[in-house]
């Protein structure tokens, strides 16, 4: 069966790098069956640049968050595999062929991941390429950025928790592996991350430890209570 | 002369949750529960208190033994280390009974804490890179 694959790009003020995403979804060896790109009520010009882009399925909303605007994709998502990407970030040409290709080799795979590089954004001028470290190897990407997956797995394990910013897939993934569903993570570097600065990154630590220590200690009572 | 310690750095966060501090490093990948009395032991020696005044803030001091036991855990963890620091003020723990520390530790996660998350926050708008 040829797998309808659907991009779920999530956008919230990206108007920067939002062509060059897209471009690189255009660019798929196997293309997709539809690009969805939810916008979560950008102030910029994210939404007409998604509008304009040839075969590109526009979804809005009001300012919700990263975990809400993915809900929103997924749920309006008509294919039965779905591929992530964010929306400054660049998938390589091969990406949906060699990830669509796992799930032909394994029929009970549920989702699988990339490998996933770094990149210093080429615009950037010298004294901020200075404050970033950038990764010189490719490593696991075991992110939500890299992830292909069988709709129907996702929505097993239940949406994304909108009330999360940082933590939401963290999360979900916890839950998904207490379920028991299999993952993958390709050898290939399929995914390129975009660094560039952002001070309001640093300033949301504090929401990142409270986050990270109240969705891991959920999964630690949930273990307790297996046992 | 008396040994303090220090969180080893900001890739260890801590959060304390009901009766539980829930630690994760961002290094490695590995997190960690304390049960018990781990939760005032920590909060203690992260306010800078050695392993005699510990002692001396439980309801019934349990003698030093367990407490630098239990501190040498977290530092062969590497979740604190010894510091220079001076004697810590007085800090708003009430530990209570003694109950043996737990230091229980999860690596279940390691490649999802490893990958950086911060990137996909930010007021500017996001995905955005640290």
């Amino acid at each position: 069966m040829t797998p309808a694959i659907s991009i779920l790009l999530p956008v919230y003020n990206g108007q920067q790098y939002l062509r060059e995403s897209l471009a690189s979804l255009s660019a798929q060896t196997l293309p997709p069956a539809e690009i969805v790109v939810i916008d979560d009520g950008s102030t910029d010009q994210s939404a007409a640049i998604a509008a304009d882009f040839p075969g590109v399925t526009l979804i809005q909303q009001a300012n919700a968050g990263a975990a809400a605007a993915r809900n929103a994709g997924l749920t309006a998502a008509t294919g039965n595999l779905i591929a992530c990407l964010d929306a400054d970030d660049l998938a390589d040409p091969k990406r949906l062929e060699l990830q669509a290709a796992a799930f032909d080799r394994d029929p009970d795979l549920d989702g699988c991941f990339t490998h996933l590089a770094e990149f210093l954004s080429p615009e950037l001028p010298d004294d901020e390429r200075a404050q970033l470290e950038c990764k010189a190897e490719a490593a696991p990407g075991a992110c939500i950025g890299t992830l292909m997956i069988r709709r129907d797995s996702f929505l097993r394990v239940g949406l994304l928790d909108p009330e999360l910013r940082v933590a939401y897939f963290l999360q979900w993934y916890g839950l998904a592996q207490d379920q028991g569903l299999r993952f993958e993570m390709l050898s290939e570097t399929l995914v390129q991350r975009r660094l560039h600065l952002d001070n309001t990154g640093r300033r949301e630590k504090g929401r990142l430890a409270k986050e990270y220590a109240k969705v891991l200690a959920a999964k630690i009572a949930r273990r307790r209570s297996q046992k | 002369m008396s040994t303090r310690y220090q969180v080893s750095g900001p890739h260890i966060v801590h959060e304390t949750i009901d009766d539980e501090v829930v630690i994760v490093n961002m290094e490695t990948g590995a997190y960690y529960s304390l049960q018990g009395s781990g939760q005032a032991i920590w909060s203690l020696a992260e306010a800078g208190k050695d392993a005699s005044e510990i002692d001396a803030s439980f309801a019934a001091a349990p003698g030093v033994e367990p407490i630098e036991k239990f501190l040498q855990e977290l530092v062969s963890e590497q979740l604190i280390t010894v510091s220079e620091r001076a004697a810590a003020a007085e800090v708003d723990v009430a530990p209570g009974e003694f109950v043996a520390p737990a230091l229980e530790k999860f690596t279940d996660m390691e490649d999802f804490l490893l990958v950086d998350p911060i990137h996909e926050v930010g007021e500017q708008g996001w995905p955005n890179k640290p």
